[in-house]
C-alpha cells in the first residue's frame, strides 16, 4: 500500500477586504483624542490654532504611516512595532518596542475610558439625572472610567476579539456622523457668513502654542498601525495593508480639520448662555468644548454626539485593551517577560495574567491622572514608538531591501522617515510644556524597561531563525588593536585567487586577517541543515589558510539567509578596517550595476573596501589610477603602490578632464599622496581632455597590466541604481583589476549603526 | 485681512493638498508593483527611475 504523506496546514481565512482593515484603522484612531482634544486645543491655541493642530499632525502621521506601510507590505505576517523592531535591531530593542507599545496602547485604552466617562457623565448631568450621587463630577466620571475599563477587561478575558466585520459598519456609522458635522460646519457658514468671525483671533498666543496642542492630540492619530496585525486576515495584504494605513490617516484628518471648523462656526456671537467669544466659550468647558459647541450646531446635536462618542470610545478601549494584552502575551511568549505573561486560561483561550497586568495600567492611569495627563501620557509614548518605526524602516531598507518583497515602498526615502523622526522629537519635548508628569512616565517606563531586559529578558529569551548565526569559529590569534582585514573566501578558486593580495596588503598594514566564509542557506530550508552546504566554502578557507600562516588568523564559517548581509553584519561586529573579497566580472542580474553582493558590500560596509577581479598569480609592472572622488582615489592609490613595491612596477595617475578645464594635478596629487604607503617616486600623472570620461579610461587602460579604481562617492543611506563613471569602467575592462572604496569618518560611523 | 489667518489658511490648504498628493501617489506606486510584479526595493526604484 502506497503511503500518502499529506501534509496539512491550517491558516486564517482572509476575509478582510481593503474596505474592512480601512475601517479597522479609522475605528481605532476616532477613539478619543479628537472629542478631548478639540476643547482643549481651542483653549490653549485659539481658533486658529485647533485647525492648524489637526492639519500639520495629519501631515506627521502620515509621514508615520508610510513607514508603517511600507514595512507591512514587506513582512505582512508579523505586524507591529515589535517585529519590525526585532528584524531591525534584534531582541534589546524588540524587547522596547514591545513594552512601550504595551503602555502606550494601555494609557490610550485609559483615556478612551476616561472620554466615555466624561461625555457620558456630561450627558446624563445636563439631563439632571445625577444631583442624588454625593460626589463631584469628576468623582462620577472616575467611577464611570473604573467601571467600564473592569467591563472591557471581563468582555476580553471572555473572549470577544477585535471588531473583524461587523464592527467595520459600526466605525463608518460613527465616521459618517462625524463627517455629517464636518458638512453641517460648512453649511452653516454658507448660510451665515458671519459666523466666520468665530477664527478671529486666529492666533491669540502665537504660533508657538501649536506644538504643545499638537502635542497632546497627537493620541488621536494613533491606530492606523493595528492594521499591521491584519495581516494574516486581510485579502491580498501586500497591496491592501499599505493602501488601508494611508487611507485612514488621510480620512482622518480631513474630518478632523472638517470638524473642528464645524466646532468654531457652530457656536454665534452673543448667543444666550455665550460668555466672551465663542472660542473662548467653548475652550473654557476644556474636554467637555467639543460636545457643547455641537450641541448648538444642530437639533439633537447633543445626544447624537453623546451616542457617537459612546460608540467610537467603547469599540476603541475594546481594541486597546486587546491589542495591549497581546503586547505583552507576545513578551511572555518570547520568553522576555516572565512566563506567566503568555499563560492562556483552559476554560477561556485568553491570555489572562497579561490582561490583569494591562487592566492595572489602565485602571490606575485613568483613575489617578488629570486627563491631559493621561493623554499626553498616551501621546508621548506613541511617538517614541513610532520613533523607533521610522528608523526601522530605513534600517530594513538598507540591509534587506534586496531580499524581501516590497508591496510598496515611500518616496523620498529616507528623508520622509528623518523629518518624522524630527518631528515627532520635537512634539514629544515640547509636551513638557504640558505635562511634566507624561515626561516623568515615559521615561520611567522605558528606563525600566532597559532594566528588565538587561535583568532579566537578555538571559530568558529564545533565539529567532533570522538571524546570522556562526557555524565555526576558530580563533589562532586573540583579538587586538591591530589593523584587521576580512577576506570574503566564497570556494577553493576565489581564495587562491585572493592570496598574493591579501599577502601584500597584510604585510603593509601588518594586519590580523579573518577568512570569512557565508553559507548561503536557501528558504524553503531549515537553517539546522546549513552545515550540508559548506563543504565548498570550508575547502576555500583551508586552502587560503595554508597561506596566511605566517599572520595572526582567524576563521569563520557563517550561515545566513543573504550573504551580504551576513558579511556587512560579520564587518560591524568584528570591527573590520578592511574587507577584500573577489568578483568574477559580470552582474548576473541587470538590478545591480557589479553583483548582488558586491553592491551592497560597497553600498554599506563600514570599512574599506577591496574588490578583486582576475589578479590570480600574475606580475604587474604598470598600474593605471584613474584620479575621480577623493578619498576614494587616494586608498586606490595606496593599494597600487604597495601591489608597485612588490613588483617594482611604475604607477600613472590619470585624470580626465571633461570640462576643458585647466586641472591643477600637481596640487591633487599632492593631497592624494599624503597616505601612507604610498611612495612618490614610483608615480606619473597624465590627463586628456575628453567628452567620455568611460571611454578615455577605457583607452588609456588597454596599455596596462592592472587598474585600480575607486569607485564613485555615493550618498549616505540609500540604494543606488543609477551608474557612474567607475561602475561602467569595470563593467567593460576585461583586464585584471582592483576597485576600491574608502572608509572614515561620519559616514563610516553612520553605516556602523545603520 | 490679518496676516496670521492668510499663513494659516496656507498652510492647512499645503498640509492637506500635500497629503492627498502622497497618499494618491502612493495608490499608484502599489498599483504598478502589482501590476509589474516587482519585489525587491531595488528593482522597484530602478524601474522608477527609468520611468522618469
Amino acid at each position: 500500500m502506497r503511503e500518502d504523506k499529506t501534509h496539512i496546514s491550517a491558516e486564517l481565512s482572509r476575509e478582510l477586504s481593503l474596505f474592512h482593515i480601512t475601517m479597522m484603522g479609522l475605528g481605532m484612531m476616532i477613539g478619543a483624542g479628537v472629542f478631548i482634544g478639540i476643547g482643549n486645543a481651542i483653549y490653549f491655541a485659539g481658533p486658529g490654532g485647533v485647525l492648524l493642530t489637526f492639519a500639520l499632525n495629519g501631515v506627521i502621521a502620515l509621514l508615520t504611516a508610510l513607514s508603517y506601510a511600507e514595512l507591512s507590505s514587506a513582512i505582512p505576517r508579523c505586524g507591529g512595532a515589535y517585529n519590525f523592531a526585532r528584524l531591525s535591531f534584534g531582541r534589546g530593542t524588540s524587547f522596547t518596542a514591545g513594552w512601550m507599545e504595551w503602555f502606550a496602547s494601555s494609557v490610550a485604552g485609559s483615556l478612551y475610558a476616561v472620554t466615555f466617562a466624561i461625555y457620558t457623565v456630561r450627558y446624563f448631568e445636563g439631563l439632571g439625572l445625577l444631583g442624588w450621587l454625593p460626589f463631584s463630577t469628576h468623582t462620577n466620571e472616575r467611577m464611570v472610567a473604573f467601571l467600564i475599563a473592569s467591563f472591557f477587561l471581563y468582555i476580553n478575558y471572555r473572549g470577544a476579539s477585535e471588531m473583524g466585520k461587523v464592527g467595520a459598519f459600526f466605525t463608518l456609522g460613527q465616521t459618517l456622523f462625524l463627517i455629517f458635522i464636518g458638512l453641517a460646519g460648512f453649511v452653516i457658514v454658507l448660510m451665515d457668513p458671519s459666523r466666520l468671525q468665530n477664527l478671529t483671533p486666529y492666533l491669540p498666543y502665537g504660533w508657538s502654542k501649536i506644538l504643545i496642542t499638537m502635542g497632546f492630540t497627537y493620541v488621536a492619530f494613533e491606530g492606523y498601525e493595528v492594521i499591521a496585525q491584519a495581516g494574516d486576515e486581510a485579502i491580498d495584504p501586500k497591496r491592501n495593508l499599505p493602501k488601508a494605513m494611508l487611507y485612514s490617516v488621510l480620512i482622518v484628518t480631513l474630518i478632523y480639520v472638517a470638524v473642528a471648523f464645524a466646532s468654531i462656526v457652530s457656536v454665534k456671537a452673543g448667543a444666550p448662555g455665550v460668555v466672551g467669544s465663542p472660542w473662548e466659550w467653548i475652550g473654557s468647558f476644556r474636554e467637555r468644548g467639543f460636545g457643547e459647541s455641537i450641541s448648538r450646531l444642530m437639533p439633537f446635536g447633543n445626544f447624537l454626539l453623546t451616542l457617537a462618542v459612546i460608540f467610537a470610545s467603547l469599540s476603541a478601549l475594546n481594541a486597546t485593551i486587546y491589542s495591549a494584552t497581546r503586547a505583552s502575551y507576545a513578551l511572555g511568549r518570547d520568553r522576555m517577560l516572565p512566563r506567566f505573561f503568555a499563560s492562556i486560561s483552559r476554560k477561556r483561550k485568553t491570555p489572562w495574567i497579561a490582561l490583569i497586568f494591562t487592566g492595572g495600567i489602565v485602571i490606575s492611569v485613568a483613575v489617578l491622572l488629570p486627563t491631559m495627563d493621561v493623554a499626553s501620557s498616551a501621546s508621548i509614548m506613541f511617538l517614541f514608538l513610532f520613533f523607533l518605526v521610522n528608523i526601522s524602516v530605513i534600517k530594513i531598507r538598507l540591509d534587506m531591501g534586496d531580499e524581501l518583497s516590497y508591496g510598496f515602498i515611500m518616496p523620498f526615502f529616507p528623508w520622509l522617515p528623518l523629518l518624522a523622526i524630527i518631528c515627532q522629537g520635537v512634539l514629544a519635548v515640547w509636551l513638557v510644556n504640558m505635562s511634566l508628569t507624561a515626561w516623568i512616565i515615559a521615561p520611567v517606563w522605558i528606563i525600566s524597561g532597559i532594566g528588565i531586559y538587561y535583568f532579566y529578558s537578555k538571559s530568558h529569551t529564545v533565539t529567532t531563525e533570522d538571524e546570522v548565526c556562526v557555524i565555526e569559529e576558530e580563533e589562532i590569534a586573540p583579538e587586538s588593536e591591530q589593523y584587521s582585514i576580512m577576506v570574503a573566501v566564497a570556494n577553493p578558486y576565489n581564495a587562491l585567487e585572493m592570496i598574493q593580495t591579501t599577502c601584500l596588503l597584510s604585510e603593509a598594514k601588518n594586519a590580523n586577517v579573518k577568512l570569512l566564509h557565508m553559507v548561503p542557506v536557501p528558504e524553503q530550508v531549515p537553517l539546522a541543515d546549513a552545515e550540508k552546504f559548506m563543504m565548498e566554502g570550508k575547502e576555500g578557507i583551508v586552502e587560503a589558510m595554508l597561506y596566511l600562516l605566517k599572520f595572526p588568523i582567524t576563521t569563520t564559517i557563517r550561515y545566513c539567509r543573504n550573504i551580504a548581509r551576513g558579511i556587512i553584519s560579520a564587518l560591524k561586529e568584528k570591527k573590520i578596517d578592511m574587507i577584500i573579497m573577489g568578483w568574477h566580472g559580470k552582474p548576473r542580474s541587470r538590478l545591480f550595476r557589479l553583483g548582488s553582493t558586491v553592491d551592497v558590500v560597497l553600498e554599506r560596509a563600514p570599512c574599506n573596501v577591496v574588490i578583486l577581479k582576475g589578479l590570480g598569480n600574475r606580475t604587474f609592472k604598470r598600474i593605471l589610477v584613474p584620479l575621480r572622488s577623493r578619498p576614494n582615489s587616494a586608498l586606490a592609490l595606496e593599494v597600487a603602490g604597495i601591489l608597485a613595491e612588490k613588483y617594482d612596477a611604475e604607477i600613472v595617475s590619470f585624470l580626465v578632464n571633461e570640462k576643458n578645464r585647466k586641472i591643477d594635478s600637481t596640487k591633487i596629487f599632492e593631497i592624494l599622496s599624503r597616505r601612507p604607503n604610498i611612495n612618490r617616486t614610483r608615480i606619473k600623472t597624465k590627463h586628456v581632455d575628453s567628452h567620455n570620461t568611460v571611454e578615455a579610461i577605457l583607452k588609456e587602460a588597454q596599455s596596462y597590466d592592472l587598474l585600480v579604481l575607486g569607485t564613485t562617492r555615493e550618498p549616505l543611506i540609500r540604494q543606488i541604481t543609477r551608474d557612474s563613471v567607475s561602475y561602467a569602467v569595470a563593467r567593460a575592462y576585461r583586464k585584471p583589476m582592483i576597485i576600491v572604496k574608502a572608509s572614515g569618518g561620519i559616514r563610516s560611523w553612520i553605516k556602523r549603526w545603520f | 485681512m490679518p496676516k496670521n489667518v492668510i499663513i494659516g489658511s496656507i498652510v492647512i490648504i499645503v498640509s492637506l493638498g500635500f497629503m492627498i498628493y502622497i497618499v494618491f501617489w502612493s495608490r499608484k506606486t502599489i498599483e504598478n508593483i502589482r501590476r509589474k510584479k516587482l519585489r525587491s526595493a531595488r528593482e522597484i526604484i530602478k524601474r522608477m527611475n527609468e520611468r522618469r
